[in-house]
């Protein structure tokens, strides 16, 4: 270990963990992280996309609490295994409704329901039905479904998204980027044209043209933000290669007869990672935004897929009117994550000693 | 005549606080400096000196520096003396340019691109009189004269790009004397200007010092300097002032080991030497766990070591003749590299730089062929030409008889493992990213040198030792070395591929003078080791002369004269190489004499 305790990256990291502010946005990225691989394990509505809809409970305040009749609907639904539970949920065998009474005679259920409503099944066995109560954490949104178990599968869209923008952003810019700044010329020119162009055009509109050639879906927005953010990261990588370029172990790489390929890749891309892994940060923070506003403006995840943009969007309008947490719940877990990796970034940047700019 | 105290440090302590613990930056340090003389205060990087002036200045970035303990007395013209170190930050601006001014290292950096020189000027001086802005550009006016600026209205509207370095550096002290401060703190003023230049502002300061009545505080690691302009010289060490005195007493009579080490490291020009006497042959340093020092010094004069190394000249007849009776395994014919400036609207290039503008000589196996010149006088694309790492224009270079310009890309690889180069940069030569030990192990992966991983290993280590650094370097950064470690680094990465001919471009430059020693000496004991060849590449005609057989005299892309380097430097025939060699400060006891009257 004594070999690897003083290495760049080891004195970056004591640095990073004496910063709080970094430590803390770290610590809630990984709680969110782990919210999200666990998804529908951990909410308490496990259905698919959690859209287990109780009309008749809409709208109910945080902690509210019921109890909650769920009748066997005699469909065929094949059980599954824990793990495809965890990620794609389970469809229930149950339809629920939400009661205050319910009186079981003689095959007879006879239920009054939470609005009042006086609801007779006939015909029906003790094992066909159960009376259970249901606690809704954070209250139930307009179709009556648990806003707990959709902001806990929202953060999963926003995650992915942030994961896959970057990724693609990354892998375009780097190598882009670095050959700009590496081979120069021509090619520099040719590139940088490139991205001054794709610059000039503004990011919501360039993602509209996307998605409307594309059409809507989850997999166009990863595909549509990665293809939008990648010129940033390909400015701060040439600009790196650049100055980095100047550096005599570079011209010294040359004299020892190394190829091209191997001076970029051992000598020029380990030591422009710090920005880089800034910029990622930044990046990924910016990602969750248009995320959530594509998906708020409609144009995102489509329904009933639970996003934290979705939420805003079919929500926004209790905010003005007497149900504000429907809208500032999502609003908050958007701002809170976006902060976390803003704070991420900045003690990256400070651990890094990088001299830039953090985000464009 | 009695003299009076202008400004008194007593038992100055300033401390950083870092994250491996406390360094005593300044340690205990006490000394006056008295009207109108000129203090040197001497010692490598690292030995407090800069640490030291900044103190005065009350300059020390807090945190992490603090000054934790003394006096810093200043005695104005008249009424009582004034302890720095208790003043306000408030009060301490209207001392600062006022009475005690300063000058930096690196003229390049210390005015501001984006005015020009005269606004600059001319702030400082409204900013600390109560003129208007006619007043100040007269006064501006005769600060440039003064500091015999040529076209002093020109260089008024001038912005520094346009200046070079010596005529930035007159513009900072022009600047610094605006207000007649009492102490003029100069930090290593000429260490990144050519020696000709530099003799040039040291006698500026000499001369402005007669004029103004001001006391000089200079400090530099360039023991040769202080024999021109200093009266006192401190020398300071690891933060401890070990030495003081006058500056004939010093040169002549030194007590410490440290001073004679100091002395002896310097390459000598009159005499030739096998190798340098290095500090550590005048003493031993131990620290104990607390990282206190004990200096134990050693039974050996000065002279006595000198003696010791001295080369006969017999002996360096007779090597030249039995190096020149082979064929030349470097032939240079009619080289020229030039760099595109300006092209026309087709691309066409209208207008070149000639950085090596016709060039021809030859290198002997087993010689060290020194290069000189001044900054920007083409040595240094030279011998990144010879390497294919600057393109050439047109000529020849043959290597062994082949003719590299003209070899395709898998022949110059292997060619590479022939020729190697050591950089100037000991920090930046190095990927910081990767342990010491596999950048040593890289190239011969790539060349396939040896058969594995394992034996490279071996090798490396055997290398690291080789270049007096061990084994247990191996998996440690760059960053966790010196200057000195990092250049012998850098030299036993260019022997991990067994090259027969090794480029020193600047390879000590950057280095202090101790370090230096040790260092040339290292490049002198692995030519004999290993029998190299070396083209020897600096601005400093001392060191060209200690290593090099002949000698090569550049100026502005071309050959000024070329020929054995003792020859050349006891008989210049060029009026350019005897600039040269006079400008060079020699540190002759007969010249301070002279200087002091």
């Amino acid at each position: 270990m004594g070999k690897h305790q003083n290495s760049p990256t080891a004195k970056a990291w004591i640095r990073l963990k004496k910063n709080k502010p970094a430590i803390a946005g770290l610590c809630w990225i990984i709680l969110v992280i782990v919210i999200a691989i666990s998804g529908y394990s951990i909410a308490p509505d496990g259905t698919p996309d959690c859209d287990n809809q109780m009309v008749r409970i809409k709208l109910q305040p945080p902690g509210f609490k019921t109890d909650v009749a769920l009748i066997h609907n005699d469909l065929n639904i094949p059980k599954r295994n824990i793990i495809s539970r965890m990620f794609f949920g389970q469809a229930s065998q149950y339809k629920s409704i939400p009661i205050k009474h319910h009186e079981f005679v003689n095959g007879t259920l006879q239920l009054q329901t939470f609005d009042d409503d006086a609801l007779t099944y006939e015909g029906i066995t003790a094992d066909k039905f159960k009376i259970t109560q249901q606690r809704f954490l954070l209250g139930t949104d307009n179709f009556g479904r648990d806003v707990l178990s959709r902001l806990i599968l929202g953060a999963r869209i926003s995650l992915i998204v942030g994961f896959i923008a970057v990724f693609i952003s990354l892998i375009i810019g780097i190598t882009l980027g670095s050959l700009a700044g590496y081979l120069g010329g021509k090619v520099d020119d040719a590139i940088m044209f490139l991205v001054n162009t794709v610059w000039s055009i503004p990011t919501l509109l360039l993602v509209f043209a996307i998605v409307l050639a594309f059409g809507r879906g989850v997999g166009i927005i990863f595909l549509a933000v990665g293809l939008t953010m990648w010129v940033d990261v390909a400015r701060i990588v040439r600009g790196q290669v650049l100055s980095v370029k100047e550096m005599q172990y570079i011209e010294a790489a040359q004299a020892f007869g190394f190829s091209a390929f191997r001076i970029l890749f051992k000598h020029i891309l380990p030591n422009i990672l710090g920005p880089v892994m800034v910029i990622a940060a930044a990046n990924f923070a910016t990602a969750i935004l248009l995320e959530a506003g594509l998906s708020y403006l409609g144009f995102g995840v489509q329904p009933p897929t639970p996003s934290w943009g979705t939420m805003l969007n079919e929500n926004y309008g209790y905010a003005i009117s007497g149900k504000p947490l429907l809208a500032l719940i999502p609003a908050l877990a958007v701002m809170l994550l976006v902060l976390s990796f803003n704070l991420l970034g900045n003690g990256l940047r400070d651990a890094l000693d990088v001299k830039i700019k953090s985000a464009s | 005549m009695e003299k009076k105290k202008l400004l008194e440090v007593i038992n100055l302590e300033t401390h950083f606080t870092t994250e491996e613990g406390t360094v005593k930056a300044v340690d205990n340090v006490s000394f006056t400096v008295h009207r109108g003389e000129t203090i040197g205060i001497v010692g490598e990087s690292g030995s407090g000196k800069s640490v030291t002036s900044l103190s005065a200045m009350r300059l020390i970035p807090n945190p992490p520096g603090k000054i934790v303990g003394g006096q810093i007395l200043y005695y104005p013209l008249e009424g009582e003396p004034i302890d720095l170190v208790k003043l306000t930050e408030e009060e301490m601006q209207g001392i600062r340019g006022n009475e005690i001014s300063m000058i930096f290292q690196e003229p390049m950096t210390s005015l501001n691109p984006v005015f020009t020189c005269g606004d600059q000027v001319t702030e400082a001086i409204k900013l600390h009189q109560n003129a208007s802005n006619y007043e100040a550009k007269i006064r501006a006016l005769e600060l440039f004269e003064k500091v015999q600026l040529p076209t002093p209205e020109r260089i008024f509207n001038a912005y520094p790009h346009q200046l070079s370095g010596g005529q930035k550096q007159r513009v900072m002290i022009a600047m610094a004397m605006s207000c007649n401060p009492d102490v003029l703190i100069a930090d290593e003023p000429t260490t990144a200007l050519d020696v000709t230049v530099q003799k040039t502002i040291l006698e500026l300061m000499n001369d402005l010092k007669k004029e103004i009545d001001a006391s000089i505080i200079f400090i530099t690691h360039d023991l040769g300097v202080i024999a021109e302009i200093a009266d006192k010289v401190i020398v300071m060490y690891k933060g401890k002032i070990v030495e003081q005195g006058s500056a004939l007493d010093l040169f002549t009579n030194p007590t410490h080991p440290y001073t004679k080490g100091l002395l002896a490291c310097r390459p000598p020009l009159d005499y030739r030497m096998s190798r340098l006497p290095i500090v550590s042959d005048f003493m031993d340093v131990e620290m104990d766990a607390d990282g206190n020092r004990t200096i134990t010094e050693k039974e050996a004069s000065l002279e006595e070591v000198i003696e010791s190394v001295k080369v006969k000249p017999e002996a360096t007849k007779a090597r030249m003749e039995s190096l020149m009776a082979k064929e030349p395994i470097l032939q240079v014919k009619g080289l020229k590299t030039w760099f595109p400036t300006e092209r026309n609207f087709f691309g066409k290039v209208t207008k070149y730089v000639k950085a090596v503008d016709d060039v021809s000589f030859d290198v002997y196996p087993g010689e060290t062929l020194g290069l000189v010149g001044e900054s920007g006088c083409g040595k240094t694309t030279l011998g990144r030409t010879l390497l294919r790492l600057a393109p050439a224009k047109e000529g020849q270079i043959l290597f062994q008889g082949k003719d590299v310009l003209s070899l395709n890309h898998s022949d110059m690889k292997d060619l590479r493992r022939d020729m190697q180069i050591i950089f100037q940069d000991p920090y930046s030569s190095l990927n910081p990213r990767m342990t010491i030990g596999n950048a040593i192990m890289e190239p011969m992966q790539v060349h396939g040198i040896l058969a594995n991983d394992k034996e490279r290993k071996e090798k490396v280590v055997e290398l690291l030792e080789t270049v007096s650094l061990e084994a247990r370097h191996f998996s440690r950064y760059p960053h966790e070395f010196s200057g000195g470690q990092r250049q012998r680094i850098c030299v036993a990465r260019a022997l991990a591929m067994n090259p027969k001919f090794i480029i020193c471009d600047e390879s000590v430059s950057a280095l202090d003078v101790s370090v230096q020693a040790q260092v040339l000496n290292l490049l002198m004991e692995l030519r004999q080791k290993f029998d190299f060849t070396y083209i020897f590449i600096s601005h400093d005609l001392s060191v060209v002369k200690f290593m090099s057989d002949r000698m090569i005299v550049m100026n502005k892309g071309k050959i000024e004269e070329a020929g054995i380097a003792d020859e050349i430097y006891s008989n210049p025939q060029k009026a350019y190489t005897q600039k040269l060699i006079a400008a060079i400060p020699k540190g002759k006891t007969e010249d301070i004499i002279s200087r002091l009257g």
